[in-house]
């Protein structure tokens, strides 16, 4: 479970997020979109403990993410906007290190299972530096996924993938989201969000203005309301 | 949980050095040891010049220098490893314990530093070459023991200075670690003046120390002061510890808080920034380049006026003693232009972006010369001014003067090798660096031993 609870945050008297509040329940494949400058990544920053919010709660899987730090990390699959991915280890190195880092169990078969699920084989000795833009975003993807944790977050991750490598992620994101994870992702490509997404959060000025569910989704499909008008018409 | 973090730096570190390729490993080793030679050469003549007269004291001296200046050096730099080396922000989201990662931060300070008991090893082998084996020894203990006891007290200092930022803190450690300053500015001024603070006094009781053994051939002060900076650095480690262990995950957040800044954070930013008056005198084209690039580097690298200030005054207190050579004022001057002035390095580097937009623009290499060029003007002009000020005070203005014109012809060689080399090599600049240094300070090292 991903939730955020109330939370405010400012910085030097601009506020940022105007009391937040969403909660992830296990199984949802939740889209947070906004435009820029609308809070977005803050909100990300506060919910894996990068920043501190000035009033409110933020948890994962059930842990505080400043009482219970550790807890709550342990529950946490996070990819951030760059990546992140160590640049002079090799792919199959920085899954190691995550899967020693985390404990997990069977972890040789398991990374050989992702390098393979995530088209990472051939590459998996070389350096990460040398890998293209949509290579790191795969393997840190993988990276995310490896310990199987309750809570994936994704800060605007699928961009720079190619269809192929987007198909791969979003397969690998339902499976994930169909065993029981809580997953929130952050991006601007409203059709892939639509796509990929069960419920859509809609951000706006440090506060959600729209909470648009799996069923609303639907009969906009059929209606043929796109996302994108709605959410023109939410940040008017 | 500390495996895998010990395994991360030694993979990274292991594969970083693979991947730099035969040519580029060999230029760094070059370099390194072409440093160390002119160390090793620089220090000889200045041990040498008073091995008949006053040459325990000169050793002494040069014993001190040594514990002050790797101080001077990790005051600041164990600030930078602990927040803000990569590596954290890229563990910052994973599960790893506060204890690991303490101890991973602490073994990284002390071996990112360890190799600074290498400045009186190599400076003062002319000592050995004399089989002045314990005066070698006791320079290299020294400065080991600073380093051990100094890096100690250094991370008490930053972590302590950290808990400030915490809500509620006590409001006399806020006071010591921050002032009345903005709370930002805690970390950027005050703990690396605590910390130098701190060495400094404990390098000026090991030389009481050695003072006293020396006068006396009484070791207990000596003694005493060494167990007590043992004790010292132990009880700062432990303390550091616990307040680590306790506060970790806001001190951090916090420190992104002062570090992120989102655009809005910064405010409006002033178009005045240093050495943007020459535009006056440049044609056009030469305008718009030279305001890109000073107008990106100074504000991405507002420590060196401040820097520089300092260095202003260090140097003219040592050109202006009546003791000092000319030759020593100009190698020192010298050695600190190549260490710290030499713009290129960092404008060429990927930050600044000088070298691929330069591709993109339509930008002759020539004039990214000139105005990296006008850039080393500006920055090796004021240490000749310092050494021109400091032979006015001292009453040895001709002198001085001639030595000031000679730094400006070292930096104009020296700026002349790395400017065209760093245009041409951008972004990846960083071993050309190492080269250049390495043989522009050997060569200071060989011109200050055949003078």
């Amino acid at each position: 479970m991903i939730e955020l609870d109330n939370v405010h945050k400012s910085f030097h008297g601009n506020h940022v997020l105007r009391g937040l509040s969403f909660k992830i329940t296990p199984g949802e494949l939740v889209g947070l979109i906004g435009p820029n400058g609308a809070g977005k990544s803050t909100a990300l920053s506060i919910v894996t403990g990068q920043l501190l919010a000035d009033a409110g709660v933020a948890s994962l899987g059930g842990h505080d993410i400043v009482h219970e730090p550790l807890l709550a990390r342990k529950s946490l699959g996070y990819v951030p906007q760059e990546s992140g991915v160590e640049p002079f280890l090799t792919g199959e190195e920085v899954l190691q290190f995550v899967a020693n880092l985390r404990e997990v169990e069977d972890s040789s078969n398991q990374i050989e299972q992702l390098l393979s699920q995530f088209s990472l084989l051939d590459a998996r000795r070389r350096l990460t530096r040398e890998y293209s833009e949509g290579m790191t975003r795969r393997l840190a993807i993988a990276a995310a996924l490896l310990p199987k944790p309750p809570a994936l977050i994704f800060d605007e991750s699928l961009n720079g993938l190619d269809p192929r490598g987007a198909r791969l992620v979003r397969g690998a994101l339902r499976d994930r989201a169909a065993a029981g994870a809580a997953i929130l992702i952050t991006g601007h490509v409203l059709e892939t969000m639509e796509r990929l997404c069960t419920r859509i959060l809609l951000l706006h000025e440090g506060r959600i203005t729209r909470d648009i569910s799996e069923a609303e989704l639907t009969e906009c499909r059929e209606t043929g309301v796109s996302l994108e008008q709605l959410y023109l018409d939410s940040t008017a | 949980m500390l495996g895998p973090l010990l395994w991360l730096s030694q993979a990274t570190r292991r594969n970083r050095w693979r991947d730099l390729g035969p040519r580029a490993r060999s230029g760094v080793v070059f370099g390194v040891v072409a440093a160390a030679i002119g160390l090793g050469l620089a220090g000889d003549s200045w041990l040498l010049a008073s091995l008949v007269d006053g040459r325990d004291e000169r050793v002494r001296s040069w014993t001190f220098w040594c514990m002050l200046t790797t101080a001077l050096i990790f005051g600041y730099s164990s600030f930078e490893v602990l927040y803000r080396d990569p590596l954290w922000r890229r563990l910052a989201t994973l599960p790893v314990s506060p204890r690991a990662l303490f101890v991973a931060k602490v073994l990284r300070v002390y071996r990112r530093h360890i190799p600074l008991v290498l400045l009186p090893a190599i400076s003062g082998s002319s000592l050995l070459m004399q089989s002045e084996y314990i005066a070698w020894c006791t320079a290299v203990v020294a400065t080991g023991l600073v380093l051990l006891i100094g890096l100690a007290v250094s991370i008490f200092a930053h972590i302590w200075a950290g808990e400030s930022l915490v809500d509620g803190a006590n409001p006399l450690k806020a006071y010591l670690s921050q002032g009345y300053g903005p709370t930002e500015a805690a970390f950027l001024f005050y703990s690396p003046a605590l910390a130098l603070l701190a060495t400094a006094t404990v390098a000026l009781g090991i030389e009481v120390g050695f003072i006293a053994l020396y006068l006396n051939g009484t070791w207990l002060p000596l003694f005493g002061v060494v167990f007590g900076g043992v004790g010292l650095a132990v009880f700062c480690l432990r303390r550091a510890s616990t307040i680590f262990v306790r506060w970790q995950h806001v001190i951090a957040p916090k420190f992104a808080d002062v570090e992120v800044l989102p655009p809005w954070q910064e405010g409006a930013q002033s178009s005045r920034v240093f050495g943007q008056w020459l535009v006056a005198f440049l044609p056009g084209a030469l305008a718009g380049v030279w305001t890109r690039l000073n107008t990106q580097y100074r504000r991405r690298y507002r420590v060196l006026l401040p820097m520089t200030g300092v260095l202003m005054v260090a140097l003219a207190v040592f050109s202006g003693r009546s003791t000092t050579s000319i030759v020593d004022v100009w190698a020192l001057a010298v050695a600190v232009g190549v260490l710290v002035f030499i713009p290129s390095f960092r404008a060429c580097g990927p930050e600044l972006g000088i070298g691929s937009t330069a591709r993109a623009l339509p930008i002759a290499a020539r004039q990214n010369h000139v105005v990296l060029g006008m850039l080393a003007l500006l920055e090796w002009t004021p240490l000749s001014i310092a050494v021109v000020i400091g032979g006015l005070a001292g009453g040895r203005l001709l002198e001085m003067g001639f030595a000031a014109l000679m730094v400006l012809v070292a930096g104009a060689i020296v700026n002349g090798i790395a400017i065209p080399a760093c245009v041409l090599l951008a972004p990846r600049v960083v071993r050309v660096s190492f080269a250049i240094r390495g043989v522009a300070l050997c060569a200071v090292g060989v011109i200050t031993s055949v003078l």
